[in-house]
């Protein structure tokens, strides 16, 4: 599989952004989650790859990729993410955005809606007064994890971010995820401010707004952002599909490898659908 | 976050409920909230264009740090309108 790397400068003269190209054929950008590289995508990049041009990127503080502030908002982060699209040339992509990325995915569907061809929104919410919330234990375990050293805060994780039957039959899957998490640095500065992007992100009302075909994927038992989200999600983008994996929890490209394929076989269609309308 | 105090709520609710009525004369708060946002934007773009035209280091930093800070100072209190206005 072809691979190529690059780094997106801002005008900023501070802002670095670190990207990622896997494979060939139509593009597909990927925006991760809290905290994650791009590098967190690795399970799904080997399934789409193999018809699609994959594109990963660090969010501005993370991995590679660096910050001039360590304040900012989900608006900044998907404006980040079209510039990369700019940097490779590339006018309209699918958009495949999981947990605070799909949080993103939404805001650059909604900011730049002619560069995002179809839209898969991952585990996430709307953000606003009727997104349902984590409850209490999660919450002030997310707080308190960003204090915690790096692996212990890993392996704590994970009664969180797995479903419990990836917790007794997928341990291995789940050492994998972890080992490849701790392989890069944590910016804990970087963190805390995605944190603060993800609670100040609001879009339920303007998803009716819109317009891209969109699938909306859940783990019916995560307990980071709960389902009903999810739901919620599916009732205000119009046309939008919903598929929820029973028994999953939040992370569930590692639970469910199956999905990435129904959502490459998602994209194909609105190719397809786009190339026959044309 | 969710404002879990009930009392917190309702009053929220109340402050928002009188801000939508007080928006009503210039198109209702969904409307007032938009320009808004398409203010905003149109502010971040130009210092942002301005930025790009500029060659000189580090004046073209500074605007394009300006225009940063624009846009994401207007999403937080645009963020904060459409919780409190529920739009």
């Amino acid at each position: 599989m072809s691979a190529q790397s690059g780094i997106v400068s801002a005008l900023d003269g501070r802002t670095r952004l670190y990207w990622e190209s896997t494979g060939t054929g139509d593009p597909v950008l990927l925006i991760h989650g809290l905290g994650l590289s791009g590098g967190a995508w690795w399970r799904t990049v080997a399934a789409l790859a193999r018809s699609m041009r994959v594109i990963t990127f660090d969010h501005r503080g993370i991995g590679q990729s660096k910050s001039l502030t360590y304040a900012y908002t989900t608006e900044a982060m998907a404006d980040d993410a079209v510039s990369i699209l700019d940097d490779l040339s590339l006018n309209r992509v699918h958009v495949y955005g999981f947990s605070l990325g799909g949080m993103v995915a939404q805001q650059v569907a909604l900011r730049h809606p002619a560069r995002v061809q179809s839209l898969v929104l991952g585990a996430t919410h709307s953000g606003g007064r009727r997104a349902a919330f984590p409850d209490g234990e999660v919450m002030a375990f997310f707080r308190r994890r960003a204090t915690m050293p790096l692996e212990e805060a890993a392996w704590a994780s994970v009664p969180y971010n797995y479903g419990p039957r990836c917790r007794t039959d997928q341990v291995d899957r789940i050492a994998d995820d972890i080992a490849r998490r701790l392989a890069n640095p944590f910016n804990e500065r970087a963190y805390r401010a995605q944190l603060l992007a993800g609670s100040l992100h609001n879009c339920y009302r303007r998803l009716e707004r819109i317009r891209t075909p969109t699938m909306v994927v859940h783990g019916a038992r995560d307990r980071i952002i709960p389902v009903a989200n999810a739901h919620m999600i599916a009732r205000l983008v119009p046309g939008a599909e919903l598929r929820v994996l029973e028994g999953a929890g939040h992370l569930y490209p590692t639970e469910e490898p199956a999905v990435d394929e129904a959502i490459g076989e998602f994209f194909a269609a609105q190719s397809r659908g786009r190339s026959s309308s044309d | 976050m969710p404002f879990t105090d009930d009392v917190l709520d309702r009053a929220v609710d109340v402050v928002g409920r009188v801000a939508r009525a007080a928006l009503i004369p210039w198109g209702g708060a969904e409307a007032c909230v938009d320009a808004y946002e398409t203010a905003i934007r149109a502010v971040a773009d130009a210092q942002l264009s301005v930025a790009r035209a500029v060659d000189v280091e580090p004046v073209r930093a500074v605007i394009a740090s300006c225009a940063g800070l624009t846009r994401d100072i207007g999403a937080t209190h645009l963020s904060g309108m459409r919780w409190l206005l529920d739009v």
